[in-house]
């Protein structure tokens, strides 16, 4: 078997309980033991020591949860995607669900060089007042043309506009539990990455919101896309010139 | 999983906040692949390794000591890691307890607290961990509470960690600590911690300190040891047969990236290679390898269960088995189907360890370790690696696509002089002349150079260790000499070396030491980062204690050492003999396969080597 044959296993992942303080190597290493476990028929590459060969979708900061984890699994002949699915999950700890799979045929390219746009929904703990104070400071982050935040890093303090790279932003209350949902698409993946986080604490400073309620956000990538003429569609969607497709 | 997080008594509640704010949360979440499942009620275990995660869960002891413990009828083992200092402080701030991993409840409620000593700058860690654990460092100060057993290499000279242990298992834990664990459960209600704690003391193989008193002489010196007579007046090392023993069966799998990040497999314990240096040769005599067909089964059954893609067949000397050629044969068939790398740790210097090490992994590097550079340096040592076979190991190396060579040496060795020293870079600069002789491009050399630490129970420990003004002057002479293109040279810190000597032939009088050291903050000393020797300089001045006595005198012959009641094989009079043999360069041949040297652990131990195979 040889990394020319570029049948895919495609699969889509969550990330949740408490896994999500993996880190994004942690949570690959985790997932590429399991399918080796689970005896996938996969490739691997290397002329002295072999490595599997896979191509993943953008790192998820540690700490948020997720429903779209995707992987390519290179394999070297079909595999029914369910029977696939139903291995890997065997060897998969508690926390990483597989939700779907699809084996992919020449033609695509892998996930890591599809993705460019995520669907994150940020989640926190916000009385009404607070609310109405989000959906303003919302209103005037999607009417401005920069909005800069600074990104602290071990050897560099950058100010950065990422309004470019936020392509939807919205709030909503959920007043039976007090809590607020911003949902927001972001550029992530091969044109750039805009830090959720760096969004959220941008709107809360400008509400001025309370230690206490910025303890309470929680991140969720809800979906990762390819944007195509403004149309997000998603990676287990993307069409290959392949008769497994689909 | 969840049900062991949401256990009576669990803090995973308080812990959980404190994630986003450390340094690698998934060190401290536990519920890793093939990680135990624990059961509430059940008779409670934590064995702990006195460093962070990536080392510690890397280490095979603890590995087989949880998962016999854990087959154990009502027993649940769990593991603790030192935190990190992030985490350390976090803990501090919010006033929580040391916590199991496999449940997150506080160490402190279990019943056997299991500490592994791998090393003496792991000591302050130790100390770190029983406090962390909420219980009072000193055993003398402990009415209740688990009962703190210390096991693994470290036993071989307890005595500096003696005020802080109720009990050691010397050598082999698979069956003693087994045993204590079964008698603690037993009488666990029944009777009192310290009646628990003596019955316990009369196992074959555990250690209680306190049942031997030290005096001294005016000197320093140990005038006697005396037992106080309790029933365990033999304290012998325990010994297994591997074959008895296949574990781990069930290797954890860590989220992170492990120091030694494969599956790894023993295929022997012991070596009667005879290196006067090494504690380990010494200590874990004799030789008890592991049947072949065994280590593939093993080896076979783990990659399944885990998905590793490399297996490390661990030993002391790993071609030294008599049956490498037929399993690494039969692996090499099994782990291409698998995708599975095999690498062979320790490997002796010359053609045949690299003929087998190159078959299995033909590029990367291959580390050699001749420890000195002359030819007399080495008998000195009892490691005669011929000048010829090195050249041969080297070529035969870079011909099968070694790129980087590393080579580890030793400084400040008995009877060593400049010249000794100063023949380490005409060596590499001869091994790499030889390779370009043939035609070869010669590969990168990464030179290691460490400073030679005398150790308890091994013919030098009779031996003064080198001032550091010695070692200095040493290092700076290799440094000059190696500043060439194509030689990296790296050493380690000759201060820590100097700790390490410290403790390693220290007496209880330095339990006070480690603990002024570790209330001044000392912790991972082993990490350059953390390490300062002048904390160690102070506490050994506050306390009275000379650090030229433990390290730079030459003992007398008939010198009573703090190790001498734990017996791990080798006499006292044999290593006395090898010390002599030694500074006259006469060699002792591997009684492995030709006459027994009489050294006495065989007959101390009532075993003999238990080879499988026939001489290579």
């Amino acid at each position: 078997m040889t990394a020319g044959e570029a049948l895919k296993l495609r699969v889509q992942l969550s990330k949740e309980g408490v896994l999500r303080y993996l880190s994004h190597t942690e949570y690959w290493r985790t997932v590429m033991m399991a399918a080796k476990r689970s005896g996938l028929p996969l490739v691997y590459t290397g002329k002295y020591r072999s490595r599997m060969k896979i191509s993943y979708s953008p790192p998820l900061p540690i700490g948020f949860t997720s429903e779209c984890e995707l992987i390519d699994f290179f394999i070297s002949h079909y595999i029914s995607p369910a029977e696939a699915q139903r291995t890997l999950q065997l060897n998969l700890p508690e926390g990483i669900t597989v939700l779907r799979s699809k084996v992919i045929g020449s033609g695509s390219a892998p996930v890591g060089r599809l993705i460019d746009t995520a669907l994150y929904i940020a989640t926190m703990k916000c009385g009404h007042a607070l609310a109405k104070d989000l959906v303003s400071a919302v209103n005037d982050f999607l009417n401005s043309t920069e909005v800069y935040v600074r990104r602290v890093q071990p050897r560099s303090v950058r100010d950065i506009n990422i309004r470019g790279g936020v392509h939807r932003l919205e709030v909503a209350e959920a007043k039976s539990v007090k809590e607020c949902l911003l949902t927001m698409v972001v550029d992530d993946g091969t044109r750039g990455t805009i830090k959720p986080r760096e969004v959220v604490d941008y709107l809360l400073g400008v509400v001025k919101a309370d230690p206490d309620v910025i303890e309470t956000v929680r991140i969720h990538r809800k979906a990762l896309f390819q944007m195509r003429g403004g149309r997000l569609i998603s990676p287990m969607e993307v069409r290959a010139r392949s008769r497994w497709g689909g | 999983m969840a049900s062991s997080r949401s256990m009576a008594g669990s803090l995973w509640d308080q812990i959980e906040p404190l994630l986003l704010r450390v340094e690698r949360p998934s060190r401290y979440l536990g519920c890793e692949w093939n990680a135990p499942k624990v059961k509430e009620g059940d008779f409670r275990v934590v064995v702990a390794y006195p460093d962070i995660y990536e080392v510690g869960v890397s280490n095979l002891g603890l590995a087989i000591i949880q998962e016999v413990v854990n087959l154990l009828d009502g027993v649940s083992c769990e593991r603790v890691f030192s935190p990190s200092t992030d985490m350390e402080e976090e803990l501090r701030k919010e006033k929580i307890p040391l916590f199991s991993l496999e449940s997150h409840r506080p160490v402190g409620s279990c019943d056997i607290f299991g500490i592994s000593i791998p090393h003496e700058l792991t000591y302050t860690n130790i100390l770190n961990l029983i406090y962390l654990a909420n219980l009072p460092v000193r055993a003398s100060e402990r009415e209740d509470g688990p009962i703190i057993v210390g096991g693994g290499y470290g036993t071989v000279n307890p005595e500096p960690l003696a005020d802080f242990f109720d009990l050691f298992v010397l050598g082999e834990a698979e069956e003693s600590f087994a045993e204590l664990v079964e008698l603690v459960k037993a009488l666990k209600g029944k009777k009192g911690r310290q009646e628990i704690i003596e019955e316990a003391s009369k196992i074959p193989g555990i250690y209680r300190p306190i049942d031997f008193e030290f005096s001294y002489l005016e000197d320093g010196r140990i005038a006697a040891v005396r037992f106080r007579g309790g029933e365990n007046a033999s304290l012998k090392k325990r010994l297994v047969d591997l074959d008895k023993h296949l574990r781990p069966s069930r290797p954890i799998v860590p989220f992170c990236e492990a120091v030694h990040d494969r599956l790894n497999v023993e295929i022997f314990r012991g070596c009667t290679r005879g290196c006067r240096f090494c504690q380990a040769g010494m200590v874990y005599r004799p030789v008890r390898e592991r049947s072949a067909h065994l280590v593939e089964r093993m080896i076979q059954e783990a990659l399944q269960i885990t998905g590793y893609d490399e297996v490390s067949l661990c030993s002391l000397s790993s071609t030294d088995y008599t049956e490498i050629k037929r399993v690494v044969s039969d692996l090499k068939n099994i782990c291409k189907r698998m995708q599975v790398n095999i690498t062979l740790p320790s490997l002796r210097m010359d053609g045949f360890s690299v003929e087998i090490a190159s078959g299995l992994n033909a590029a990367g590097s291959i580390t050699f370790a001749p420890e000195a550079a002359t030819e007399r340096l080495r008998r000195v040592l009892n490691k005669p690696i011929g000048e010829a076979e090195m050249i041969e190991a080297v070529v035969k190396a870079v011909r099968h696509g070694k790129r980087r060579i590393k080579l580890y040496f030793m400084i400040g060795l008995p009877t060593e002089t400049d010249k000794d020293v100063s023949e380490i870079p005409k060596l590499i600069f001869r091994l790499r002349d030889a390779i370009r002789a043939e035609g070869l491009a010669p590969p990168a050399f990464n030179i290691s150079v460490s400073s030679f630490v005398p150790k308890a129970h091994t013919p030098f420990q009779w031996c003064a260790q080198e001032t550091l003004a010695s070692l200095e002057g040493k290092q700076r002479m290799l440094r000059s000499a190696l500043q060439v293109r194509g030689v990296n040279l790296s050493w380690h810190d000759r201060y820590m070396s100097t700790v390490e000597g410290l403790l390693s032939r220290g007496d209880r009088r330095l339990g006070r030491v480690i603990e002024t050291a570790w209330r001044k903050g000392a912790k991972f000393d082993s990490w350059s980062e953390h390490f300062r020797f002048s904390v160690w300089e102070e506490s050994c001045l506050e306390n009275g204690v000379d650090i030229e006595f433990y390290l730079h005198r030459e003992r007398d012959p008939d010198e009573i050492f703090p190790w001498d009641h734990l017996h791990f094989g080798p006499s006292k009079d044999f290593l006395f003999r090898e010390y002599r043999r030694a500074l006259s360069s006469e060699l002792t041949v591997d009684c492995r396969f030709g006459d027994c040297y009489g050294c006495g652990a065989c007959e101390n131990n009532k075993k003999s080597h238990l080879l499988k195979g026939e001489r290579i």
